[in-house]
């Protein structure tokens, strides 16, 4: 969940809490999906930020964070053996690969 | 053999040994038998059609590198030859028995296996195929473990987790055996040969003297590159050091690394999604 200004809103983005407008009118309930249209008209509305889901692009970024981390967590303490430490750079290259 | 005593006093306390179920143990009396052929094996596992299902399951679970589904046991026999059958049969009673150990334990078992086979095809071992099913059975000392000496597992948890320990570490500081060991006291009771029990015993003690050195070297690395590449539980969260005679022994250097572990890898993305269970 992250706030964004409305500038930086995407079509396909899911509102994460109710939305008001400046002069706090209700204006969209949490869960809405935002489409360009609806964008265009909180514009108008005067709406200068949205609180959106994280996309689902930042999951597999936090996913591949966690998996970076558990790899160099199982790796620690091998840096001194050379095949080991070439097992580790091909593995750290397949979790890249993975959330590509 | 030095650990000799310790194994004996551990496996004295198992009240009743993992069974073999009876339609396998009834397989494995025809297998004995002197004029049994492939043919007369496969014909009886076909009749089995529980049996059945559970071989061709395993068969197309990818690590004999078929590229084709096998859809029937006659194929199946066919294509694996009569020593790879033997051990099938014992890997696929042995699949939920080692899903029965803790969650983890039968992905790390099949990704070992798929790694296995792919390292014997490359470096030209024999029999690729009873490779990966002794591939699928290395950690099965660790099953027996779980479900038949919960007191000593329980310690062997608490060493693991409190002093970031390998699982075969804490095994040594607190019973003086590993799975290795239980797992090859096992199988040895389970009739599986030589050629299958050695490799298993030596995959975390490589010794280039011991019989079949070249089947445990490809199983000690296979190992260590399903650890490395993250996909089920070995019970630990550590890498062990590879044995460099374990290497030598397989003829693998540093940049035959790289292309093997991309061949792995391009074969364990269904792994990647978690639905490999037993
Ligand atoms: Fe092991
Ligand atoms: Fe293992």
């Amino acid at each position: 969940m992250n706030t964004l200004p409305l500038q930086k809103a995407r079509p396909g983005d899911v509102l994460a809490t109710d939305l008001t407008t400046p002069e706090g009118v209700f204006a969209l309930g949490k869960g809405a999906t935002l489409s360009a249209s609806v964008l265009a008209r909180l514009d108008k509305m005067g709406v200068a930020s949205v609180t959106i889901r994280s996309r689902s692009d930042d999951d597999s970024a936090a996913a591949m964070n966690t998996a970076l981390a558990q790899l160099a967590a199982r790796f620690a303490g091998c840096e001194t053996d050379p095949i080991l430490a070439e097992i580790r750079r091909v593995a750290e290259d397949h979790v890249r690969l993975r959330f590509e | 053999m030095k650990d000799e005593p310790h194994l004996q006093k551990l496996v004295s306390k198992i009240v009743r040994l993992p069974a073999l179920p009876d339609n396998v143990l009834a397989i494995q009396r025809l297998i004995r038998a002197p004029d049994t052929t492939a043919e007369t094996v496969g014909q009886a596992i076909a009749r089995d059609q529980a049996l059945s299902a559970q071989v061709l399951k395993l068969v197309n679970s990818g690590f004999y590198g078929f590229t084709t589904p096998v859809a029937s046991i006659a194929h199946a026999v066919v294509l694996l030859g009569f020593g790879a059958l033997k051990t099938l049969l014992v890997s696929t009673a042995a699949a939920s028995l080692i899903g029965s150990a803790f969650p983890g334990l039968y992905p790390h078992s099949l990704t070992c296996a798929r790694i296995a086979f792919i390292l014997a095809r490359r470096q030209g071992l024999d029999e690729p195929d009873e490779l990966s099913a002794a591939g699928l059975l290395h950690d099965i000392g660790k099953m027996v473990l779980a479900t038949h000496l919960p007191e000593e597992y329980e310690a062997v948890k608490k060493a693991v987790h409190e002093r970031n320990l390998l699982f075969m570490d804490a095994e040594t500081a607190t019973m003086g055996v590993t799975h290795a060991d239980l797992g090859a006291w096992l199988l040895a009771q389970w009739r599986l040969p030589a050629q299958t029990v050695e490799p298993i015993r030596r995959h975390h003690a490589f010794d280039p003297d011991a019989p079949f050195a070249e089947r445990a070297a490809a199983l000690h690395l296979a190992d260590i590159l399903a650890r490395a590449e993250g996909v089920g539980d070995p019970g630990d969260s550590r890498i062990p050091r590879p044995d460099p005679r374990a290497l030598a022994a397989l003829g693998i250097g540093l940049p035959d690394i790289r292309p093997l572990m991309d061949e792995a890898f391009d074969q364990l993305t269904d792994l990647y999604s978690g639905d490999a269970a037993a």
